[in-house]
């Protein structure tokens, strides 16, 4: 009796032990478990106030890294020569140069996933944008530039990969272009819509943002140019009117920016490119020294000290080397480097300072642009004295003593091109020059690495075209036709 | 358990009565198996008090000699048993000895984790790793050491540095996104994975590693990947009341192994560099037979001049940038008691110099161990304390887990790189620039530091109480410490010092990191036997909690004098451009709460039925699904309890058991790509545009994110021939994970390449078979081999939908093939009339055009080996000890960048050393070879998928009792001396340093040394 009562006893205290385990464990359980994130912030509370939505608009231009567009729109074409260092596991964009990529390199990945990461953020905002609270009128007047201005940056990414990855490099109505992701689906597997339906979209977005933003020079909520303004998505038409060939669209709004924002000087050129003016810049992407992409590093690689990409002799043959002040702006020569095997001459342009090297801001809009946009549109109006007074206007704000000429229909086509290929070298605007107007890309024997004999990309090759990256060909199959050849 | 019964033996024969005084007498006695009864062969039986007494017990077990007539103490040691000792009182002349077997013998007691058991009473497939072929090994971290010991487990050394931890499987791998390492506890604390360098093992008394449902289902959620249970020493109260001290003393040296590179000399370089003609190499710019150098007698005089004057210069960069390195360590271990307390003490000192230079670890370690039982209350405290500090090579990171992570970087940054890219005719005294690899790495040695300094604590204290004699009360608390300060440094005015990003005048970097991880264990134990039945329940709950944070800084603009301290820094201005770059976070941060119930029953010896039944309950997990409900079932039956095997003449012993369980990998949840902590939430972190505050999206969020679960059955039999001499074991498992965590790859357009999700199914099924046999067994000579083989087949049966998921560039997983399968653009040789590379087209075409869109998966070609074996050998001669250890690998590719590099005639590539084989590159028309002519860009192909498979002898030990006279005994009891060699014969088909790696690349890893050494261990 006396064993199995106290086994009895026993049996009651492991019951109450184990019963009040469990009630403890359940009500310290939930709460216990529900850790709350410190580093980060949950996607649920990040937006509570305008200013939150301003941080996340400011992250949306944070992760723009226009850098690899401009990589994508210049090695390949015949800006660059390949610094001869820049080779093996060390060497950046070789592939690219030599017209030998893959699509699952990153010089092709890149600037595809990298927009469509900007165009998810911006997506993101515009989600929560409408639920946030405004206490004030200039709350709800901030709140309406912030969302154009994501407006805007969608729009404008979405003509980056247009651009890049369009399936016909000249406009064709018909032909595919790129998803335009409005949404933040994550399991979308969206296919390729065609120029028309994509560029429908495109222009509404662009619309909407341009009726908030009208022709502010400067973005409403920095007050500076390294946000989009009203004047930038007047470029940004105008830009998208010269590669759908809507030239009279072209020519009005190029005209627009061109009445606003006038060309920098003689005076002022040299000083946009050492960060000392902001003449005729509409819009720059900002780089500090806390960013991690930085234009320079596409041409030079400080951690190693290699060049990776030298200016081709082609383009520095095209420059009056003493009264063009572009010369001096984007190229330099130094004797020295040919001791370490590198070629004497460099890029300038992103080069950066002492200490501070390869920083440089991004230009994605210059008035510059606008010249040589609206000179187009007129000459394909038929305008050639238009264009031409445009490319002289254009010529006598960069040559020291420039004397006027005069153009015919034929020689002004070339002189567009070649201006357009001095004026914007390195914006990542050659390489869609040349395939928006169906040419050739030719580069002199002299720029070519030895062994190697091939000078001319033509539209038949499959390197004329940019690949859909393999990676999203892999994980969304809806995406297919590759482009051509591919 | 043994332990305790030994010693309960020795006070039962202390408590005899004693009689007669000195004077000599023959001892008789007979050696018997415990459970067995039979008689035992080959045992020493030495007195402790009279050196030189003794004798072997022959073929009855028996054994006599002559000793004086007092108290004795002998000491009694035989292969395969536990050691013991047997107090003779004055007056007996017999003496009976009874030995419990150890090994694979039924009634060792193994530590099951919660719980321990006699082998007998298990369920579940548990494998004893042998700690004899372990004990002198000379390496830093413990995971390493386990490869080829136990069937089923492989060990991939991601790299030769010192104290570099391995990636661990047990039973093929069963996740995809990573965390595949089983669960490690020390002593009831789990503790970090990848990070043992500061762990001392000659401190562990037993590691135990768990591999089916039945004995990994108590861990429930962190049982999926298999439990490795580590036991540390524990102390002994001697019969004489002394305290045992012990000093081990080891030295010896690394050693480069470079038998397989095969890199140009400086003739074999130019003669290859006349082959490529490209100007910018001496080979073809000062060539007799370019045609630059013939337009006059001056211009070919110069370069017949360059050129002798290069052939001069042949720099072997293996031996400038490796060396030979010392290793010594020193161990002093302390043990003893009195009464019911008992303690350990050991400390250590390792310095470990790695191959490459400034490289190496340094440990102390400090372990303590106390136990103390006073009435119904026994508590252990273990304290271990240590430090280590690991000096790494640049670029040579931490290795973690995973397919596409590991150390050797592809960059002249790396030393070891630059080993395969150095020209052999640049010299080492030349000035580092861009491209001078050999001399960049030499500059990189003298003017950077990498350094981590760890400090680590485990400590546990285990409280039981007892209630009743079928009841006690236990409860466990302890914990997991580390502590990492990063150190490092690029001297300002060195060729790397001024290139960094930053002010281009060196840095100075210094971070710290904290990891806290504890957990309590408490509940209730009941244990019953009635009759011939027996009933062990266990009632616990548990929280395993972990937090931890870093902090650090990275300055600019460094004083050349004082470049390894934060004062060298220059203070960042809004000019200078030394701004430094801040970190820091407070991660990792979870929580795991858990209910457990273990339930035992055993009818006799015959039957035993086991289950476990665990919730755990995870802050890693949404809401939705923070819960889960693990379980297991297992049956054991020892046959040879059976009245009809009464009269069998095979056995020695027979058991077949069997279990099937659900276990998850909590472990996973760490994995996650995005997030170790909230891989399920939609999260934002800080990042500034102009200088502005901003906040950016870093992963995109799941609720539906869920726990990854594996089902896994197991049948095993374990049977004993000849009397114990043969020893075998055979497990059958297949395990089944569902669920698996994957990063589903989404569209790019959504903004994130993948999206962390639960689907799909991984099935691992194979067969274990051990073999153990004495060969040779008699009084001089034991000789004991031993064998264990594996295979495993891998399939992934199902990715949720998907066809495909990309894990890098080399390797893939799609249903049907092996996890991490290869997939490649197959390479069909070189063109004879062109010397192009041909490929294959998806469709099996021959194409001179590469696209990564003609990459195939390659079947059967996968990282993970399906076969992995072990052959041990132990060879007990007089007073000589030999143990062996040699493990191999079969079925295991890996792509290698070296191998890449080094075959490619791409002028991109010509700036590199190259392999000698490709003296045989394609030079003219018809030329048969299988390297592309110059001009051609190489791309990674099938060509660069390569077999690891090895056969390596990784350890002999041989040691020697050396003989004491009589005078020396009275100081020291024993003294022995051994020899030890670690890595030392590899046979391969691998070019390069060594095969082994924790993942699917071959990099420019750390090189695997060879080690020698040579020590001493005393007993006073």
């Amino acid at each position: 009796m006396y064993f199995n009562r106290t086994n009895n006893l026993i049996m009651t205290k492991v019951k109450n032990f184990g019963i009040f385990a469990l009630i403890l464990f359940a009500c310290s359980c939930n709460k216990q478990l529900n850790i709350m994130p410190t580093d980060q912030i949950d996607g649920s509370v990040v937006f509570n106030n305008i200013s939150d939505l301003n941080k996340g608009v400011l992250g949306v231009y944070a992760d723009m890294n226009e850098e690899y567009f401009l990589q994508l729109g210049s090695i390949p074409a015949d800006e660059c020569r390949i610094g001869p260092a820049n080779n093996g596991a060390n060497g950046n964009a070789q592939s690219l140069f030599d017209w030998a990529e893959s699509s699952g390199d990153l010089t092709v990945t890149n600037p595809w996933s990298n927009a469509y990461q900007a165009i998810y953020q911006a997506n993101k905002v515009l989600a929560a944008i409408d639920k946030v609270p405004v206490s004030s009128s200039g709350d709800s007047i901030q709140k309406a530039y912030l969302k154009a201005e994501l407006l805007g940056i969608r729009a404008f990414e979405h003509f980056q990969l247009y651009r890049a990855y369009a399936y016909s490099p000249m406009y064709n109505a018909g032909a595919l272009a790129v998803p335009y992701v409005t949404n933040t689906d994550i399991n979308a597997k969206p296919s390729r819509p065609t120029s028309t339906v994509f560029f429908n979209s495109l222009v509404q977005d662009v619309k909407s943002a341009a009726a908030v933003l009208g022709n502010s020079a400067n973005n409403p909520v920095s007050g500076d140019n390294t946000r989009l303004s009203g004047l930038a998505l007047m470029a940004l038409q105008a830009r998208i009117a010269l590669y759908c060939t809507n030239w009279l669209l072209a020519d009005s709004m190029a005209t627009l920016v061109i009445n606003n924002a006038p060309l920098a000087t003689i005076e002022q050129f040299p000083q946009i490119w050492e960060g000392q003016s902001n003449a005729e810049m509409i819009f720059k992407l900002k780089r500090t020294n806390q960013s991690t992409v930085r234009p320079g590093d596409v041409f030079y690689n400080v951690p190693f000290g290699l060049v990776y990409f030298a200016p081709s002799q082609k383009l520095l043959q095209l420059y009056d080397t003493v009264n063009d002040v572009r010369y001096a702006s984007y190229f330099a020569t130094y004797d020295s480097l040919t001791q370490s095997g590198e070629l004497p001459w460099v890029v300038k342009k992103y080069a950066g300072s002492a200490g501070a090297q390869n920083i440089a801001d991004v230009p994605v809009f210059r008035t510059a642009e606008m010249y040589l946009i609206r000179a187009e549109a007129l000459m394909k109006l038929g305008n050639v004295a238009g264009a031409g007074n445009d490319i002289n206007t254009l010529r006598a704000a960069r040559i020291n003593s420039y004397k006027k000429k005069t153009f015919d229909a034929a020689s002004i086509q070339d002189a567009i091109m070649s201006e357009r290929y001095k004026e914007l070298a390195y914006e990542g605007h050659r390489f869609y020059d040349l395939r928006r107007t169906g040419l050739n890309v030719v580069r002199n024997t002299s720029d070519l690495p030895s062994g190697f004999t091939n000078t001319t990309l033509a539209p038949g090759d499959m390197y004329y075209y940019i690949p859909i990256p393999q990676a999203e060909v892999l994980a969304n199959p809806n995406i297919n036709p590759n482009n051509p050849g591919w | 358990m043994i332990n305790c019964r030994s010693i309960a033996l020795s006070l039962l024969l202390l408590v005899l009565p004693a009689m007669l005084k000195a004077a000599d007498k023959m001892l008789h006695g007979k050696v018997k198996e415990k459970q067995t009864g039979h008689a035992v062969e080959g045992v020493f039986i030495t007195v402790k008090e009279v050196p030189g007494a003794g004798a072997m017990s022959d073929s009855l077990g028996a054994f006599e000699f002559s000793v004086p007539d007092t108290a004795l103490t002998l000491n009694i040691s035989g292969i395969n048993y536990k050691p013991i000792q047997v107090m003779v009182k004055a007056g007996d002349n017999n003496v009976s000895i009874e030995l419990s077997a150890e090994g694979h013998q039924m009634n060792e007691v193994v530590v099951t984790g919660y719980t321990k058991q006699t082998r007998n009473k298990t369920t579940g497939s548990i494998s004893s790793v042998s700690m004899s072929s372990i004990e002198n090994s000379p390496v830093g971290s413990l995971d390493v050491m386990l490869q080829g010991q136990v069937p089923g487990i492989y060990v991939g050394t991601p790299t030769g540095q010192p104290g570099e931890a391995g990636r661990v499987t047990l039973r093929g791998l069963g996740s995809i996104n990573g965390d595949t390492n089983p669960l490690y506890i020390l002593d009831g604390v789990p503790i970090a994975p990848y990070s043992y360098a500061a762990l001392n093992p000659d401190d562990f008394e037993s590691v135990t590693v768990l591999k089916d449902a039945a004995s990994t289902g108590q861990y429930g959620s962190r049982g999926a990947n298999g439990v490795i249970v580590i036991t540390s020493k524990k102390g002994k109260p001697n019969s004489d009341g002394k305290t045992h001290v012990s000093f081990k003393t080891q030295m010896g040296v690394s050693e480069v192994n470079a038998s397989h590179v095969n890199l140009m000399n400086t003739d074999q370089a130019l003669a290859y560099q006349d082959v490529l003609k490209n100007p910018a190499l001496p080979g073809w710019e000062y060539a007799a037979d370019n045609p630059a150098n013939q337009v006059s007698a001056t211009a070919a005089a110069h370069a017949a001049h360059e050129l002798d004057s290069i052939k001069k210069i042949n720099t072997n960069w293996t031996k400038v940038l490796l060396h030979n390195a010392p290793t010594q360590s020193y161990d002093l271990n302390l043990d003893g008691g009195k009464g019911n307390t008992a303690f350990y003490i050991s400390g250590q000192y390792l310095n470990q110099q790695g191959i490459a230079l400034n490289s190496g670890l340094k440990r102390y370690s400090l372990n303590t161990k106390i136990e103390n039982t006073s009435g119904r209350l026994k508590s252990t405290l273990t304290l271990g304390l240590a430090t280590a500090t690991i000096n790494f090579i640049q670029d040579e990171g931490v290795a973690t887990s995973g397919a596409t992570v590991g150390g050797g970087g592809i960059s002249s940054l790396n030393p070891i790189a630059s080993i395969y890219y150095a020209m052999p005719y640049t010299t080492p005294t030349s000035t580092p620039g861009p491209g001078n690899f050999g001399a960049d790495a030499l500059s990189i040695y003298n003017n950077s530091l990498r350094q981590d300094k760890q400090f680590k604590s485990i400590a546990s204290l285990n409280e039981s109480y007892t209630i009743t004699d079928n009841l006690s009360l236990n409860l466990t608390m302890g914990y997991d410490y580390q502590t990492d300060q990063f150190t490092q440094y690029f001297t300002p005015d060195s060729y790397l010092g001024m290139q960094q990003a930053n002010g281009q005048q060196g840095s100075y970097q210094d971070s710290l990191s904290h990891r806290f991880a504890y957990v309590i264990t408490g509940g209730l134990r009941y244990d019953k036997q009635w009759g011939k039945n027996e009933l062990e329940a266990n009632l616990l709950t548990e929280e395993d909690r972990t937090i931890g944070g870093a902090f650090g800084y990275t300055g600019y603009g460094i004083n050349g004098q004082l470049y390894n301290t934060p004062a060298g820094i220059t203070q960042g201005t809004q000019t200078n451009n030394f701004i430094p770059v801040l970190s820091g976070n407070t991660a990792p941060n979870n929580i795991l709460l858990s209910e457990i119930a273990l339930l035992r029953y055993s009818f006799q010896e015959k039957y035993t039925l086991t289950g476990s039944l665990r919730e755990d309950g995870s802050s890693q997990a949404p809401v939705a699904n923070r819960y889960k409900t693990f379980y297991s079932v297992g049956g054991g039956w020892n046959v040879m309890q059976e009245d009809f095997m009464k009269h069998n003449k095979i056995f020695s012993y027979l058991r077949v058991r069997g279990s099937y369980g659900l276990t998850g990998n909590a472990g996973g949840f760490m994995a996650d790509a995005y997030s170790p902590d909230f891989g399920y939430r939609n999260l934002y972190v800080p990042t500034n545009y102009n200088g502005l505050n901003a906040v950016v999206p870093v992963t995109p969020g799941n609720p539906n994110y869920n726990w990854e679960v594996s089902h896994q059955s197991d049948l095993g039999a374990e049977a004993g021939f000849l009397k114990g001499r043969v020893r075998t074991e055979l497990d059958l498992y297949n395990r089944l994970t569902t669920g698996l965590f994957l990063n589903q790859n989404t569209s790019l357009t959504t903004g994130f390449p993948f999206i962390s999700d639960n689907a799909g199914t991984i099935r691992n099924r194979g067969v274990e078979i051990m073999l153990q046999g004495d060969v040779i067994k008699n009084k001089a000579l034991t000789l004991t081999l031993g064998a264990n083989l594996a295979y495993n087949q891998n399939t992934v049966m199902s990715l949720g939908g998907q066809s495909e998921i990309f894990t890098d560039q080399a390797t893939m997983n799609l249903p049907g093939y092996a996890l991490g399968t290869f997939y490649a653009v197959r390479f069909a040789g070189v063109d004879p009339k062109t010397g192009a590379p041909l490929y294959l087209d998806k469709n099996g075409n021959v194409t001179s055009v590469y696209n990564v869109a003609n990459a195939v998966p390659m079947k059967g070609k996968t990282y993970d080996p399906p076969w992995k074996g072990g052959v041990t050998l132990s060879l007990k001669y007089k007073r000589f000890d030999v143990s062996v250890l040699v493990s191999l690998i079969r079925g295991m590719y890996r792509m290698s960048y070296p191998y890449f590099y080094s075959h490619s005639a791409d002028p991109n590539n010509q700036q590199y050393n190259q392999s000698a084989d490709m003296l045989a590159v394609w030079q003219k028309v018809g030329d048969k070879s299988p390297f592309a002519g110059a001009g051609y860009t190489s791309y990674l192909t099938s060509q660069d998928i390569i077999s690891s498979d090895y056969i390596k002898l990784r350890n002999v030990n041989i040691s020697y009792n050396v003989p004491l006279r009589d005078k020396a005994m009275r100081y020291v009891s024993s003294l022995q001396v051994f020899a030890n060699g670690q890595n030392l014969l590899t046979i391969m088909k691998w070019q390069g340093f060594d095969p082994e790696d924790a993942n699917d690349i071959a990099q420019y890893e750390y090189p695997m040394p060879r080690i020698f050494t040579g020590g001493v261990k005393i007993v006073f």
